[in-house]
């Protein structure tokens, strides 16, 4: 929902977008020193992951620190916009609404390029480490009773073997290198970058979802879809990386991941989620019957009215909301002909002031 | 030396200490920004060329500050004034001892940079403890503490001498 800014606060806004492109080139900036510093660490030991986490940790804790640096900036802004005096009294809060929405696509875009930046530095210390893992693949092992060859029927963990020339039980253990791919967050770091167009879905899905305050059943089938579709990228890749994720496993990583909001988010408020759906669903269809029928359904018409319009304007349905208020008006205020205009102002004004 | 010429000498100094001060302020590194224009101005000092600029400001990895070339051209000026003043050309002297006293001073702070977040991260890395611990596949077969013999079974009694329990 964008609306125009008044003059009075644009040397505001041009401030305020100048301040989140420079943090824009920064993180850029951070990210190069990042990439360095991961390839000089996994130049000098591609096991030990210690060095590795420093640079991660360090990262994070930089980008944190930006994101703080946003809010303070943020409040600056604010406060000096509170202080600008216009004739127009929703003109202040239409500023603070469209920079509050750019302020949290920032912050979303940096949760973003921090997830990216470290996936794809741990990624490369994961395909380092697989490169190690598998030269000790090729490694043979002797009995240590015989002398003789021993078959390895795993890489990845230790094993008993019978030995086939003296008949001792032998047992196994796999290199460093291959324990901490599979055993450490190597394999791991490979499935999130191969997952990460998931992820991003994911969140995005996310975002969506919080953002509405009348949700349905649909849109909680497309986070719980956005959800699943992420773990099943991410377990499916482990099943390709990691010689101990059978099918079953990743069956089982997909359930366990999807239990938290399966048997939370997607059993809260499921009756008035079924019944927003009837109404939204209506008004998808426009079909006038439909939505008129759902709102005489209602307890409070009126209040249903409302909710309707609002769960147009914040769909991006704007005029779908205009036709909802005249379709229900006269049912809910028949005594007030101006009530649909005024509604569908009121709450386009709270639509564009949410700041989200 | 007399009093006058203590004054005189703390006055150079001061003149000088100003200036190293506004040239290690200028930013872009090696460029010429407008309080550095006037301080060229106010010497008489021609910029360096851009080309020499930019190959000097590589060369001497500069983080910040004015070249060092212009910085001596203006400490050079200072004291040609005082000298000419005064009327004592031991003073362009003294001024080109104080600069070199200076410059590797100059060019430490010139060159300084904060050290990368990343720095104690990929120090431990080039420490390279894990080597110790780091082991290629490998396989042992327990023996008995009792008679010595190898296991032969997943069971971990000896098939030997029926010690209950292999190993140590």
């Amino acid at each position: 929902m964008t609306a125009q800014i008044h003059p009075a606060y644009a040397a505001l806004a041009q401030r305020w977008s100048t301040f989140l492109d420079k943090v824009r080139a920064r993180i850029k900036e951070i990210e190069g020193e990042a990439s360095a510093a991961y390839a000089d660490v996994i130049a000098s030991d591609a096991i030990d992951g210690t060095g590795l986490s420093g640079v991660s940790s360090a990262l994070k804790a930089r980008l944190l620190q930006l994101a703080a640096k946003v809010d303070d900036s943020w409040s600056t802004i604010s406060n000096e916009a509170d202080k600008i005096d216009v004739d127009d009294g929703r003109a202040g809060g239409y500023f603070q609404g469209a920079q509050l929405v750019l302020k949290a696509q920032f912050a979303r875009w940096l949760e973003r390029e921090t997830e990216r930046i470290i996936v794809t530095g741990e990624a490369d210390a994961g395909r380092a480490l697989h490169a190690l893992a598998l030269q000790e693949v090729g490694q043979q092992v002797p009995c240590t009773q015989c002398g003789a060859p021993l078959d390895r029927p795993m890489w990845h963990q230790a094993v008993n073997v019978t030995c086939q020339s003296c008949k001792a039980v032998a047992t196994l253990t796999p290199g460093t290198a291959s324990a901490m791919f599979t055993g450490g967050a190597g394999a791991i770091w490979l499935a999130r970058e191969q997952a990460f167009g998931a992820w991003c879905a994911m969140q995005e899905a996310e975002v969506a979802w919080h953002k509405l305050r009348h949700k349905t059943i649909d849109d909680l089938a497309r986070w719980e879809g956005a959800t699943r579709a992420y773990w099943q990228t991410y377990a499916e890749a482990m099943g390709r990386l990691h010689p101990g994720w059978t099918p079953k496993h990743v069956a089982d990583e997909v359930t366990g991941k999807m239990s938290w909001l399966l048997q939370t988010t997607s059993v809260d408020d499921r009756t008035v989620r079924e019944n927003n759906q009837g109404g939204v669903a209506a008004v998808a269809a426009g079909d006038p019957n439909a939505v008129v029928a759902w709102v005489q359904r209602q307890r409070d018409p009126a209040d249903a009215g409302e909710t309707l319009i609002a769960a147009a304007l914040e769909r991006g349905w704007g005029q779908h909301a205009t036709w909802i208020a005249q379709l229900v008006g006269p049912i809910v205020a028949s005594d007030e002909p101006g009530w649909a205009a005024e509604k569908v102002d009121e709450l386009t004004y709270y639509q564009a002031t949410r700041g989200d | 030396m007399t009093g006058d010429r203590f004054a005189l000498v703390g006055h150079l100094t001061e003149e000088l200490g100003k200036l190293f001060d506004a040239a290690l302020l200028v930013e872009p590194a090696g460029g010429v920004n407008d309080a550095w224009a006037k301080v060229l101005a106010k010497y008489g000092i021609a910029p360096v060329g851009a080309a020499e600029r930019e190959a000097t400001r590589a060369k001497l990895n500069l983080a910040r500050g004015a070249l060092p070339a212009e910085v001596a051209a203006c400490a050079h000026a200072i004291a040609n004034q005082f000298a000419a003043a005064v009327g004592d050309p031991r003073l362009v002297e003294a001024a080109t001892e104080i600069w070199k006293a200076t410059e590797g001073k100059y060019l430490e702070h010139a060159t300084w940079r904060p050290k990368s977040m990343f720095a104690f991260a990929v120090q431990t890395a080039k420490q390279a403890r894990s080597k110790g611990w780091q082991r290629p596949p490998g396989g042992y077969v327990i023996k008995c503490s009792q008679c010595g013999g190898p296991r032969l079974a997943e069971e971990l009694a000896c098939q030997f001498c029926g010690n209950e329990k292999l190993g140590t």
